[in-house]
């Protein structure tokens, strides 16, 4: 054999191993921006859990308020309501922590073969996903809906797991979307159940003149280099009057703030879902692939070859 | 959160109570009054709260009867706040349409 033939046969060697090889690193590239951005999205929706809980114990606070402004007994079996919400709420913000866990290990699935973290992180989201209680007697059962996605994910071993564990995710992940939406309304709900509240406990600070119109004012004033005479302002009942409507104005943005951030997130799942999407759609050669793509290129080669002696024949 | 129309009747009476709420306390003329107000809030509160756990077939005939009955007196409640109606009679219809919703809850 030739020099000539001898570079040419290490020229299709190298290129039918790059084909074979090189779409395995960059799935693997893929595959980890694939979990950063699982990881991250995931990690949103817990705190946009972590605000609702917020929401609920301000509602829990300012109904008390209200309460003790009306006169109103407030037992422990009506707070106890708030409580319970807060708490499934608690619980959906630690399944969404533990989806972005997930999430993570499929990021090291991509790195190296990482059996045992897979294993620890998939047990903790199939333990959670199990116990996670309904948000409301006629919501989806969460325990139904994830199935046993989570023990499918224990069975992902190795790196060439990727694109099955990315499927199994992309399951595990339209049911949490299912999840999500059907209890969307619960969720804005809780946004405007605040906006109510703060609402109530405004209208009673208002009518029994516990409120100082400072707060609101000093900024734009002192913006000017200006000062109030708060006594005057205070007793002033237009300027108090305009002072609570700017205060329910912004009780009122807030709940739009509320509602709006339940549609992001719904937003943020869907984005989510489709890079999955696309992760799943894109696959690498098979070997068989590989192999035809090689004997196709050294061909090729093999023409170029023939056509260039042809060429100095002639 | 249930899309029902019986659990979005419940809704709209804790929401008609609790939004007008301040309104009527500071109409009411006695004690007896502020009691009834009360009352009917904290019926109202527990009734939304049991509801969200409930799961109602509207298509009961007792349930759609009492349905009917309850879309009925929200509407009469709302003519007479916006009419500023007597208080005590307004009071009356706000625990009457209460104590529909509780019977509503035990049927479920």
């Amino acid at each position: 054999m030739n020099v000539n033939r001898k570079i040419h046969t290490l020229f299709v060697a190298l290129i039918a191993l790059s084909i074979l090889l090189f779409p395995g690193c960059d799935r693997r590239e893929e595959g980890s921006a694939l979990a950063t951005e699982g990881a991250a999205t995931l990690e949103k929706i817990a705190e946009f859990y972590d605000m609702l809980i917020i929401s609920t114990e301000e509602s829990r606070d300012a109904e008390s308020i209200f309460r003790a402004f009306t006169r109103m007994p407030f037992p422990p079996e009506q707070q106890a309501t708030f409580d319970k919400q807060a708490s499934n709420l608690r619980k959906r913000a630690q399944l969404a922590r533990s989806f972005s866990d997930t999430f993570k290990t499929l990021g090291k699935l991509a790195e190296y073969n990482a059996s045992a973290e897979v294993k620890e992180s998939t047990t903790k989201l199939a333990k959670e996903i199990q116990t996670l209680p309904k948000m409301s007697a006629d919501s989806i059962d969460p325990s139904k809906i994830f199935g046993m996605i989570a023990g499918d994910l224990m069975a992902l071993k190795q790196s060439k797991d990727l694109r099955r564990g990315a499927v199994l995710i992309r399951d595990a992940l339209s049911k949490y979307q299912l999840l999500f939406d059907n209890e969307i309304e619960v969720y804005k709900g809780i946004a405007v159940d605040r906006y109510k509240k703060f609402n109530n406990v405004a209208y009673w600070l208002f009518h029994k003149n516990l409120v100082q119109s400072s707060g609101l004012l000093n900024p734009s004033v002192s913006a000017l280099g200006l000062s109030i005479d708060m006594k005057k302002a205070d007793a002033d009942p237009d300027l108090m009057r305009a002072v609570e409507s700017i205060a329910r104005g912004r009780a009122e943005k807030m709940m739009a703030v509320g509602q709006m951030a339940a549609h992001t997130a719904q937003r943020d799942l869907s984005k989510l879902a489709a890079t999955v999407d696309r992760f799943i759609a894109k696959r690498p050669f098979t070997l068989s692939e590989g192999i035809q793509l090689t004997a196709e290129l050294q061909k090729y080669l093999e023409e170029i070859e023939s056509l260039r002696k042809a060429k100095k024949e002639e | 959160m249930s899309d029902t129309k019986t659990f979005l009747e419940i809704q709209e009476t804790y929401f008609l109570i609790e939004q007008n709420f301040n309104s009527l306390f500071v109409r009411c003329e006695s004690e007896a009054h502020r009691n009834e107000l009360r009352s009917a809030y904290q019926v109202a509160f527990m009734n939304y709260a049991a509801a969200k756990e409930k799961i109602f077939r509207d298509n009961e005939p007792q349930l759609r009867f009492l349905r009917n009955h309850l879309d009925n007196t929200q509407n009469e409640i709302k003519t007479m706040l916006e009419n500023e109606q007597k208080i005590g009679k307004t009071l009356n219809l706000i625990t009457s349409a209460v104590r529909i919703v509780s019977s509503i809850i035990a049927l479920a």
